[in-house]
């Protein structure tokens, strides 16, 4: 059966209509939230203290400014280092007992731009053996794990090609640069695994510190209310701050809502410490940070969150040096702003579904070739594909 | 195999890519753009195979695709060299070379018939050298024109102009100043029964820089 259009076009109506409306309380919280961003904007100690307190009561995911005021913004400096550009993405296959022949890939891609050089890229596949795809206790590996794993390729990959560097090198992924520990993985030996990577993927970090390479995080389209949830705390009156949790004045207004209003195209917020759980688990050196980053044009804002490690937040000059190279890289896109090196290694790293059929062949191939058969695809898939193989034509 | 003078023949011509797909009558190159100086429009390439002969085709369409960066790229106000030096230098966008089967050479001897099968995927194609275009022209009695005349979908005027342009002047250079005459008589006498085609060609050939044409 196709989708039923009518019935869906009924449901969109409503759906719209009922955005409106909720647009029309937004709009009141976002003027809410530009009030107390006016009121609390020095009060920079006052929010910091705020934040310790309350992240002592509860799991709290919020932005703690360090010295900048609140409304701070900047324009990039004019003068700056120039600095080698190693950008890394990865792709992967998840594995499917589906397919024909079970196997698990990561596809890193690194790109590596500096002025007056010409660009170079490599990539760095891995297929995973059948330990890492079966572990001891049993199961297959699930997909989070690939996804640290794939992660921490990437930062094992940048380490190892900025060791190659000379100059100032900045390191610059997608998404957000701080793993978030999943905490729903079920199996013991699983948990273990994943504890065992995480620790290799904080290890990996400090070693990036260490050798004063700058890890940089590009956030495209943030949907965070870090900010906000800043705001809210700092509304919350002190005798309700135990069920500060539950008090969300601001809720579904954005930071990039919230800064829109005032960071003019190329200019970067203040810059904050990302206040969580998660965050604590990173040493004092890595401890995420961020800053928001207007990448658009005069005739159109685009904000973009920008992550960074503690030490690289300590650093002025650095941290000028990140802003002016993101709005280079971006201005090299044209009209839909987004680094030019880090599209290039998400090129790079990109397994196609073509691809990855290949993959599979090749495999099932030299099973065959070694005298074993493959196990072959589960009749679901087989269905699935029959389903979407779409109608032939008898053509005579 | 190839024979020894062949061998040394190839060994001197230029690589310009290597075969994306092929069929019957000709084939399709892919090279990197920092190649593509080297190939020309009516020039003649060879692909040595292994089974001991030689295919050669003229080069009927040069072809740039795009894709979506480049689409994105090419409304940026000021596109920097770099990035424009990384998407012609590392990009996996190949310009693809479109070649007109039009003979082979087997044993030291020049056919112009079509091959007997086509090259395979990846195969190597050069240009040919000044001798070998004399070489692969000057045998039988212009065969090869055939497989250009037949194909409807080149540009038929413009690519005999920039072929006997190019084969002209080798043949000059090799003392052979009569070949550009009966090329062309060749010609005139292949079309005598296609009238707008015969005059398309002529008017090609008058702007083409033929020596005593």
């Amino acid at each position: 059966m196709p989708v039923n259009y009518q019935d869906i076009k009924q449901q969109i109506k409503q759906n719209v209509s009922q955005m409106r409306l909720q647009q029309v309380e937004r709009n009141a919280r976002l003027e809410l939230a530009q009030r107390l961003l006016e009121q609390y904007a020095g009060e920079v100690e006052f929010l910091q203290q705020r934040v310790e307190v309350v992240s002592r009561l509860f799991g709290l995911r919020c932005a703690r400014p360090l010295y900048e005021p609140l409304d701070f913004c900047a324009e990039a400096p004019i003068d700056h280092a120039c600095p080698v550009v190693l950008a890394a993405d990865g792709s992967q296959v998840n594995p499917s007992r589906h397919d024909e022949v079970v196997f698990g890939l990561i596809n890193v891609g690194l790109f590596r731009m500096m002025p007056g050089q010409p660009a170079t890229e490599v990539a760095d596949g891995h297929l995973f053996s059948d330990d890492e795809l079966y572990p001891a206790q049993g199961g297959m590996i699930n997909e989070d794990l690939v996804a640290l794993k794939r992660d921490l390729r990437e930062r094992n990959f940048l380490l190892e090609k900025a060791h190659q560097e000379d100059e100032l090198v900045l390191a610059l992924v997608d998404g957000p640069l701080f793993y978030r520990k999943p905490r729903d993985v079920s199996g013991a030996y699983a948990d273990a695994e994943l504890e065992k990577a995480f620790a290799e993927f904080l290890n990996v970090n400090n070693k990036l510190a260490h050798h004063g390479i700058a890890m940089v995080g590009y956030v495209d389209k943030p949907g965070a209310d870090l900010l906000i949830r800043l705001l809210e705390l700092a509304d919350t009156p002190p005798s309700e701050l135990a069920q500060a949790d539950k008090h969300r004045p601001l809720r579904r207004v954005s930071d990039v809502n919230l800064l829109g209003k005032f960071l003019a195209p190329g200019q970067r917020s203040a810059v904050f410490a990302l206040e969580s759980t998660d965050a604590r688990i990173f040493s004092e050196q890595t401890k995420p940070h961020f800053f928001y980053l207007n990448v658009g044009t005069a005739t159109k804002s685009y904000l973009v969150r920008v992550e960074i490690p503690a030490w690289v937040a300590r650093d002025t000059e650095l941290t000028g040096t990140i802003h002016a190279v993101l709005l280079e890289q971006c201005r090299m896109m044209g009209q839909k702003p987004y680094p030019y090196a880090l599209y290039r290694a998400h090129e790079i790293a990109l397994v196609t579904f073509k691809e990855k059929q290949q993959i599979g062949e090749m495999i099932a191939f030299e099973l065959r070739r070694q005298g074993q058969m493959p196990e072959g695809g589960s009749n679901k898939q087989s269905a699935k594909d029959a389903a979407s193989g779409g109608k032939g034509r008898y053509n005579g | 195999m190839l024979h020894q003078a062949e061998k040394e023949d190839t060994m001197a011509e230029i690589e310009i890519g290597r075969l994306l797909r092929a069929g019957t009558t000709g084939c399709v190159i892919g090279c990197r753009v920092s190649q593509l100086d080297i190939p020309v429009f009516g020039g003649l390439v060879s692909i040595p195979l292994e089974s001991g002969y030689q295919v050669y085709g003229l080069i009927h369409d040069i072809h740039i695709d795009d894709d979506g960066l480049v689409r994105q790229l090419v409304t940026t106000p000021s596109l920097s060299e770099d990035v424009l030096l990384d998407n012609r230098i590392n990009r996996n966008v190949p310009v693809e070379i479109s070649v007109l089967f039009c003979g082979y050479a087997q044993a030291g001897r020049i056919s112009h018939l079509l091959p007997p099968r086509p090259p395979l995927s990846l195969d190597a194609i050069y240009t040919c050298s000044q001798e070998e275009l004399v070489r692969f022209t000057g045998a039988g009695q212009f065969g090869y024109f055939r497989h250009v005349l037949r194909n409807e979908e080149i540009p038929l005027g413009e690519l005999l102009a920039a072929h006997l342009e190019q084969a002209g002047l080798a043949h000059s250079a090799a003392g052979n100043s009569v070949w550009i005459r009966s090329a062309t008589q060749e010609l005139i006498t292949l079309l005598r029964d296609d009238y707008p085609s015969l005059v398309g060609v002529l008017s090609a050939l008058r702007d083409a820089q033929i020596p005593n044409f």
